[in-house]
């Protein structure tokens, strides 16, 4: 009995484990096999070895492109993830009108990125721009934001975690709302103080959470396209290159296949080194308990 | 189930007698973007419809195969490199015309010996070169639009500017005067300029250039420097917009439209969309003038050697053998000077200068004496190579660096030479 339902099982699983080889497995694994050609879209496919990532390994703009992205997302995981857990804290204080606030928040996460980008585009425009129109009447004058090659980048990952952080409030905020009270009472008894209970409870008890969290917006930050493309194109002068642009210019612009697909093994193989260290420290610590 | 007969062999007839229709009919398939098709079969303008005749004449039937210019690029290289494609004509803009597009077109010097287009020296010579491939012709212009210099006439005479500029010194010149505050504090500047399009056209007004047809840096030369040193001072004097190397061609259509760039480097045809009070303020509409652009006094020159945009019929390598005469009629027919006449009161941009010069044309085209003078001079911006995507970022870079004052002229230069020969390489 117990063996036909397996059975059953695998065949009504069947078919999405099968979609997931045809529209995931199988195009990245075609990405892997050019990666080792040196394919230009409407060329002969000839197998080079090693030799795409070597030319993608030696060149200068794909280091500066990895350093931006390490910086990029260390920044903007660390703001996303820190801001979320800090206004999900406000908002499990409870205030008037709560649904309003929470509604207010998650806002920006509802809005499509080329959007928001696009709004901020205009937001942030030097000449009509109304940031620097405010920013002129008070007297500071007005700045280069997108454009200025120091400001541009941190332009970038300020509309990036504004529409990203509700992201890490409504996982967050979900789980606070989830957690034990009678723990939060026993501490209170004990005469724990507001931070120790954060320290000592809150912060251990979201731990699970908080580790999911990072590791999906490590994952999503790491491949950041949409805002940057619409706000920047990688500019002024590459410096809001990040990899997945860089991607871009080599895959869509030069045409070069073969290096668009080096850079995008290369950044899977990333991601799944960085994601694997969290995931197996969150093993670790599981096993420990 | 009698109904269900009924319906399944009402549809097989049906099928059967379109097939045999469709049979009994030639087609040819032309690859194109939907403006290549409109001025042909005069869907505006004159609305003069070329394409009937010639279907008549050879009882063929014409299907243009639409795409969106975005992704033709991609479309077309992922069709050339198949064993077989459905398209027996092809269009193909200027910056494909490099050696792995061209290599896969068929040449048309056979068919020239055979059946030659009528009066083929009056078409622009410099477009027919680009599109020469290994000594043979690879495909025909049949659409083009120079670049000139468009100025806001309000804005000149507002500023005491007394005429359009008739040198590059004068343009510089212009600049500097068009560049003020507006009344409703709004910045006016007095050059647009799109990266790096129009420096290299600045280069080319200064008497130098970045590439040669025959493949020679010269972006290091003292006439290139002397260009961009032009442009730096410009740039300080606040007469070009801050960012104006971050900005589309787009958005300087939007700068043009509110009255806030005095001149820029565009198409010619771009004069009417200026003047259109339906996409510009009403300060803007009917102010926008053009002239060809005019050249530095150290070069002796009366104009700069424009840019030139053309798009060119051609002949896939693997199209249908047996349309291959039938695809050549059609571009032959098309390039012929009494069809670009036609096409080119639907508003199709002709590629002979005697339509330029047609007083039939220039009664209903406000540039057209501009565009006749400077698609003398005009030519491309590159010779045809793959890496030529490359080679706009590396002067862009350079350049750009150069030009906001980050970097040495001379220096910027002599990298943006060096970086380049070494992808030619």
């Amino acid at each position: 009995m117990k063996r036909i339902v397996r059975d059953q099982g695998f065949v009504l699983v069947a078919p999405l484990i099968l979609l997931v080889l045809l529209i995931v497995l199988l195009p990245q694994l075609w990405s892997i096999i050019l990666s080792f050609t040196d394919y230009r879209l409407g060329a002969p496919i000839v197998f080079r070895g090693l030799n795409t990532y070597k030319t993608v390994l030696k060149d200068p703009q794909f280091w500066n492109a990895a350093e931006r992205n390490l910086i990029f997302v260390v920044c903007v995981v660390s703001l996303e993830v820190g801001g979320g857990l800090l206004i999900s804290l406000l908002l499990f204080r409870g205030f008037r009108f709560q649904k309003l606030w929470v509604a207010l928040v998650l806002a920006p996460y509802a809005i499509s990125p080329a959007v928001a980008a696009a709004i901020w585009k205009y937001l942030l425009d030097y000449s009509m721009g109304p940031v620097n129109w405010v920013l002129s009447s008070i007297g500071v004058g007005r700045l280069p934001w997108l454009f200025n090659p120091s400001l541009a980048l941190v332009s970038v990952m300020v509309v990036y975690v504004w529409q990203a952080m509700p992201f890490s409030v409504i996982i967050l905020y979900s789980a606070l709302i989830a957690l034990p009270r009678e723990v939060y009472e026993a501490a209170s008894l004990d005469g724990a103080t507001s931070f120790q209970c954060f320290r000592y409870v809150t912060l251990p008890l979201l731990s699970p959470v908080l580790l999911v969290v990072i590791i999906f917006r490590l994952i999503i930050s790491f491949r950041a396209f949409g805002h940057i493309w619409a706000l920047t194109r990688g500019g002024p002068m590459f410096k809001t290159e990040l990899l997945s642009l860089y991607l871009y210019r080599q895959g869509f612009r030069y045409w070069n296949f073969a290096m668009a697909s080096a850079v995008g093994t290369l950044m899977l193989i990333l991601t799944l080194l960085i994601t694997s260290y969290f995931i197996y420290d969150s093993y670790k610590r599981r096993f420990a308990q | 189930m009698r109904k269900i007969a009924f319906l399944l062999a009402t549809v097989v007839v049906v099928l059967c007698g379109t097939l045999a229709i469709g049979q009994g009919q030639k087609e040819l398939v032309v690859w194109c973007v939907a403006v290549h098709r409109d001025v042909a079969i005069g869907a505006y303008g004159a609305k003069i419809d070329v394409v009937s005749p010639f279907e008549k004449e050879h009882g063929v039937s014409i299907r243009w195969v639409t795409i969106p210019w975005t992704g033709m690029e991609e479309k077309v290289l992922r069709e050339l490199a198949l064993p077989q494609t459905e398209a027996d004509i092809i269009f193909i803009v200027d910056d494909w015309a490099r050696p792995d597009v061209l290599s896969k077109l068929m040449p048309l010097d056979d068919f020239m010996t055979a059946a030659p287009i009528e009066d083929f020296e009056g078409l622009a010579p410099g477009m027919v070169s680009a599109l020469i491939y290994e000594g043979k012709l690879r495909g025909i212009p049949v659409r083009a639009n120079v670049q000139v210099l468009h100025y806001n006439k309000a804005i000149f005479a507002k500023r005491g500017i007394e005429h359009a500029p008739r040198t590059f010194e004068e343009l510089i010149e212009a600049a500097k005067a068009a560049t003020y505050v507006r009344e409703d504090g709004a910045r006016v500047y007095g050059l647009g300029l799109k990266v790096p399009e129009d420096i290299i056209g600045v280069i080319r007004a200064f008497g130098g250039d970045v590439m040669t047809p025959d493949y020679q840096v010269v972006c290091d030369s003292p006439q290139a420097i002397a260009a961009i040193k032009a442009l730096r001072d410009l740039y300080n004097a606040g007469a070009l917009p801050p960012d104006f190397f971050m900005l589309q061609a787009a958005d300087y259509e939007r700068l043009v439209g509110q009255g806030l760039v005095a001149m820029v480097f565009f198409g010619d045809n771009y004069n009417l969309r200026f003047n259109d009070p339906t996409r510009v303020s009403p300060e803007v509409a009917g102010q926008m003038d053009v002239v060809p652009i005019p050249a530095s006094e150290t070069t002796g020159l009366e104009l700069a050697p424009c840019k030139v945009a053309f798009w060119a019929m051609a002949i896939p390598n693997n199209a249908p053998r047996e349309n291959r005469d039938l695809a050549w009629e059609f571009i032959r027919y098309l390039a012929s000077p009494q069809v670009q006449l036609s096409m080119a009161l639907n508003g199709n941009g002709p590629t002979r200068a005697a339509v330029l010069a047609d007083p039939q044309y220039q009664v209903g085209v406000p540039y057209a004496w501009a565009s006749a003078l400077a698609i003398n001079v005009a030519r491309r911006l590159w010779p045809p190579f793959a890496q030529v995507s490359q080679a706009y970022d590396i002067l862009a870079h350079e350049a750009v660096l150069a030009i906001t004052g980050q970097k040495d002229p001379e220096q910027a230069m002599k990298d943006a030479a060096e970086a380049l020969r070494a992808l030619l390489r």
